[in-house]
């Protein structure tokens, strides 16, 4: 379980977003939509200990994050694959970095099963330079789910890459929540990526920020709804007008 | 990734025709000249052989090892410094103005001063060099730490990474490129200096050699010490070229 208490944060003083709470369940897929600028970066950077909050605490079980922690995987919107290392050396990084020898058994098991979960088993020994946008962000999917998290931030892991291989990276992550049943917070700019993802949705918007959180959509862990349903395309309605009508 | 082989090959290859154009060159130029100051290509690949391995191989030997010495010390040296002005701002600030004041001094110039301080022995030689090399190196691998993205740093940081951490995983393969580089600049420079320096106190290593064969109006030998330092040089290139093979794989 992953709760946000009344969390305040900002920059020299100026606070970006104030006061947002609520709380995410185990299986649980958290979509905040929101513009540029308006702090969801900064809301997941504290959530992954990355960035200090002003006031309020994200609790992870009831303990406060405060640092990284090896439970608490951060997609970034960039891959950020080193250039230097193969697809195997990116992915195991944080368990050198946790002290898992790289010639060991658990380092080869872990980079292995997290490889399979991502379907990139076929390109471990390859840099990232000969990558694809998709599979660059699969590698960096992976090296989060290497450290077998309970908790996964999404930072818009899919915004800067074609129609077709996001929805393709939906759909595995769809798959990734429901089996392994991890509390997920995404942020991002598209409504229909939030809809199709979220089991709840929240709009985040005004000036410093706050969040607006939208009445449930069908229950994600039952729905098997698809792309083309009429249901999702009338969420996607809903949630269009909403955010229109809060950012004026 | 390329074939080593054909890689090998290649390089072969592009030495070869560099070779051929100066040898050609130098041909042409010793038969307009035509004077014994300058002898043709073929008189002096003879005597290179004559000369090698007795005494040429020596001289050689004292050389390469010579500047092998200098390029570790200015390693050593060079690079956590650059790392730390190009990631802490605030050594920057101290440090960086005055390295800026010293890199354009001619390093020979101050040749008096290390043999001053130094000694007249090997580590006065080998300690011009490397001051020669650490400057060209420094602000490379300063410029390269200071470029390192920004999201690298924020994603080991996610991953649990320590500063230590940044630097094994990130800075210091970012930087590796820039170290190959900069001692790929500082070779020329640094056989030039080295060429004058082990012209004083030393009876080996291949700037004796030639200014020794000079002075004894031996201009083939003189000529035979130039080709030697080529080969030096280009030897030093390719160890440069090897490593960043080995090492700088994206």
């Amino acid at each position: 379980m992953l709760v946000f208490e009344s969390c305040t944060a900002g920059y020299g003083g100026a606070p970006v977003f104030r006061n947002l709470g609520f709380s995410v369940a185990a299986g649980e897929l958290y979509a905040i939509i929101g513009r540029s600028g308006c702090g969801k970066t900064t809301l997941l950077s504290a959530a992954a200990g990355l960035h200090r909050l002003e006031a309020g605490a994200v609790l992870r079980d009831g303990e406060p994050i405060l640092a990284p922690h090896p439970r608490v995987g951060l997609v970034p919107q960039q891959p950020g694959l080193f250039p230097w290392y193969t697809v195997v050396r990116n992915v195991g990084l944080g368990l050198e970095i946790s002290g898992i020898r790289r010639r060991s058994r658990e380092y080869s098991d872990r980079v292995s099963r997290a490889l399979e979960a991502v379907g990139l088993t076929h390109l471990r020994s390859r840099y990232p330079a000969r990558l694809s946008g998709g599979e660059a962000q699969r590698v960096s999917l992976a090296r989060t789910l290497v450290r077998e998290p309970d908790v996964l931030l999404l930072d818009e892991p899919f915004s800067a890459l074609d129609a077709i291989t996001r929805e393709a990276l939906q759909d595995d992550l769809m798959k990734l929540l429901s089996l392994r049943r991890l509390a997920a917070v995404l942020v991002t700019h598209s409504i229909e990526e939030a809809v199709f993802l979220g089991s709840r949705i929240a709009i985040m918007s005004g000036s410093p920020a706050g969040l607006t959180e939208l009445p449930s959509g069908p229950d994600r862990s039952t729905r098997t709804w698809s792309r083309i349903d009429q249901a999702y395309t009338e969420q996607c309605r809903d949630v269009r007008k909403r955010f229109g009508a809060l950012h004026g | 990734m390329a074939d080593p082989g054909r890689s090998v090959l290649r390089r072969v290859g592009n030495l070869g025709s560099g070779a051929a154009v100066i040898v050609g060159v130098w041909w042409i130029l010793a038969l307009v000249v035509s004077n014994r100051v300058l002898p043709p290509p073929h008189v002096v690949f003879a005597r290179v052989f004559e000369l090698f391995p007795n005494p040429l191989l020596a001289h050689a030997q004292a050389s390469l090892a010579r500047v092998l010495k200098a390029v570790g010390l200015a390693t050593v040296c060079a690079l956590p410094l650059g790392i730390l002005l190009g990631r802490n701002r605030v050594a920057d600030s101290i440090l960086s103005p005055a390295a800026y004041l010293m890199y354009p001094v001619p390093k020979i110039a101050l040749l008096p001063i290390v043999f001053l301080l130094l000694g007249v022995g090997e580590e006065a030689r080998v300690g011009i060099v490397a001051l020669v090399l650490f400057f060209q190196m420094l602000f490379v691998v300063r410029d390269a730490a200071r470029a390192v993205p920004a999201s690298y740093v924020k994603v080991l940081a996610g991953l649990g990474g320590r500063p230590i951490h940044t630097v094994r995983y990130v800075v210091l393969p970012a930087v590796l490129p820039a170290i190959l580089t900069g001692l790929r600049i500082g070779i020329g420079t640094a056989l030039a200096v080295l060429f004058f320096a082990e012209t004083f106190f030393t009876r080996y290593g291949l700037g004796f050699f030639i200014i020794d064969s000079w002075s004894k109006v031996a201009y083939v030998d003189m000529m035979a010490g130039i080709v030697a330092l080529s080969i030096v040089g280009i030897a030093l290139f390719t160890i440069v070229d090897l490593l960043e093979s080995v090492f700088v794989r994206h």
